[in-house]
């Protein structure tokens, strides 16, 4: 009844595919996009919304303000989708588009952080024996998610791609327009500075504990 | 390698960011040094938080109106712009990214011409299996529920057939598809109206309050089009297996564009909209 042809993949395990493979799926489905294709187009936005709002969302932690913007990069990478020559991967021009559409946004609103808690950390009860474990736990994400929101913009986009996007420095410096040597330097030094910081106001709550 | 030194360069260590060199007289220093194996520990745990961090979750019809909402942004724009047609917006950027087209553009042979040849489309069956490789069947699946199928159509006989589903079953097809037509063809119809009230409230100074209520019940409206095309597609999966369904989700969206393509041609959309000038 079938031919077997059709690859029994979901969009994640396709992120893991190889490089090389992926990128030629990505310029043919642009060679689809450009020839008017609308399904290659649901595609390319299929295979990369869930990373693309990754990292949108955690430059913003907005949720409402990270949908907009991950609507208007696809919109960008449409209207723009004949300037791609294929160089350079599609994830570093889409984060590029993303990055650029973040600061039109910061330049244009005043930014209205929400003082988010995930309901995930909240709802788990942990026996008893783990609740204050837990509770540390919960604090210290928070803790650490509000220190990188405090990173100077240069060293936060270059450890949110690296960390969660795990793209190579070489990459990142496609993606931010900056010499490798400085993507590295802005990485440990927010890495260093972060380090410092959360052990300062740990032990800062342990003294009042 | 001194204790100052080290802790500068951690983090490029558990990066395995260095030189062979640095990278052993930093593992060596670690092993004789309380002060510096503790930071490393320290730096290694805050790694592991920093990656557990979760986020928030858009709404919940996000990811399901994502290709929807951007077409529609890219249809809105193209209004507002004083523009015709979206196919005719998008032929003005093909324009754009291919200068020799844009060049011949001289004459309307050209315009006639090259779209049609620079865009034949391939063989249904066989570009349909290419972009399946793409198309998992969960995708299939979202898909499916955003698609219009015209089940009572030739082509969508001819698909089942070569699927290998008999006659008697496209019969049964169709009934599992008239159950739930007129209700989903309804909420797509509310969705659009909604769609396009949002969008004028956005434009509205004082639309905040209507602009809540009317994307609270685009939500919920959503939510019902979610659950009613969800029970279709378990029920047409159900019939014809997920694989198949995922090849017809294709092949119908295959064909319906190239049957646009034929008879149109971008040639002569173009032509269209000269005369509409």
């Amino acid at each position: 009844m079938h031919n077997g042809n059709i690859k029994l993949k979901g969009s994640d395990e396709r992120l893991n595919s190889s490089d090389k493979g992926h990128h030629s799926d990505d310029l043919m489905l642009l060679e689809k996009i450009r020839k008017g294709d609308s399904l290659a187009f649901e595609l390319l936005i299929r295979r990369y919304e869930k990373p693309l709002y990754d990292f949108v969302v955690r430059s913003l932690w907005d949720t409402d303000m990270a949908e907009d913007i991950v609507q208007e990069t696809f919109v960008k990478v449409f209207l723009k989708s004949n300037q791609f020559k294929g160089e350079a991967k599609f994830k570093t021009w889409l984060f590029q588009i993303a990055i650029n559409q973040v600061r039109n946004l910061y330049r244009s609103k005043k930014r209205n952080p929400v003082n988010f808690i995930p309901d995930a950390d909240i709802d788990a009860v942990p026996d008893l024996q783990t609740v204050t474990g837990e509770f540390l736990n919960v604090e210290k994400k928070q803790l650490m998610r509000q220190l990188i929101e405090q990173l100077p913009d240069k060293q936060k986009n270059v450890l949110l791609l690296r960390v969660y996007q795990e793209l190579k420095f070489e990459e990142i410096a496609e993606v931010v327009g900056s010499p490798v040597g400085t993507v590295k330097a802005n990485y440990h030094h927010a890495i260093n500075s972060l380090h410092v910081r959360m052990q300062k106001r740990q032990s800062e709550s342990h003294a009042v504990l | 390698m001194q204790c100052c030194k080290v802790k500068k360069l951690l983090s490029a260590y558990v990066n395995h960011d260095l030189g062979a060199h640095e990278t052993s007289g930093i593992r060596t220093h670690l092993q004789s040094c309380d002060d510096c194996s503790n930071e490393h520990a320290s730096l290694v745990r805050m790694l592991d938080t920093m990656k557990m961090i979760p986020i928030p979750e858009p709404a919940p019809s996000f990811w399901g109106m994502l290709p929807d909402r951007v077409r529609y942004l890219l249809e809105e724009r193209h209004i507002i712009t004083g523009e015709h047609s979206v196919r005719g917006w998008f032929i003005r950027y093909m324009e754009q990214w291919r200068p020799l087209l844009l060049g011949a553009a001289l004459t309307s042979v050209v315009f006639l011409v090259i779209p049609v040849v620079t865009n034949t489309p391939d063989a249904p069956e066989s570009e349909a299996s290419h972009l399946s490789t793409l198309l998992g069947d969960r995708e299939a699946s979202v898909r499916f529920g955003y698609m219009d199928i015209d089940w009572q159509s030739k082509e969508m006989e001819d698909i089942l057939s070569r699927l290998g589903v008999n006659h008697k079953s496209i019969t049964e097809l169709k009934t599992i598809r008239s159950e739930t037509a007129d209700h989903s063809v309804k909420l797509l119809k509310q969705k659009k109206e909604l769609l396009r009230n949002i969008h004028s409230y956005q434009l509205e100074t004082n639309g905040r309050g209507n602009f809540d209520e009317a994307m609270a019940e685009l939500g919920r409206t959503e939510q019902k089009l979610l659950q009613l095309k969800s029970e279709e597609a378990k029920k047409v999966a159900e019939f014809l297996g997920e694989k198949d369904m995922g090849r017809l989700v294709v092949e119908w969206d295959v064909l319906l564009r190239n049957k646009k393509l034929n008879q149109n041609g971008l040639g002569g959309v173009q032509k269209q909209e000269k005369g509409e000038k």
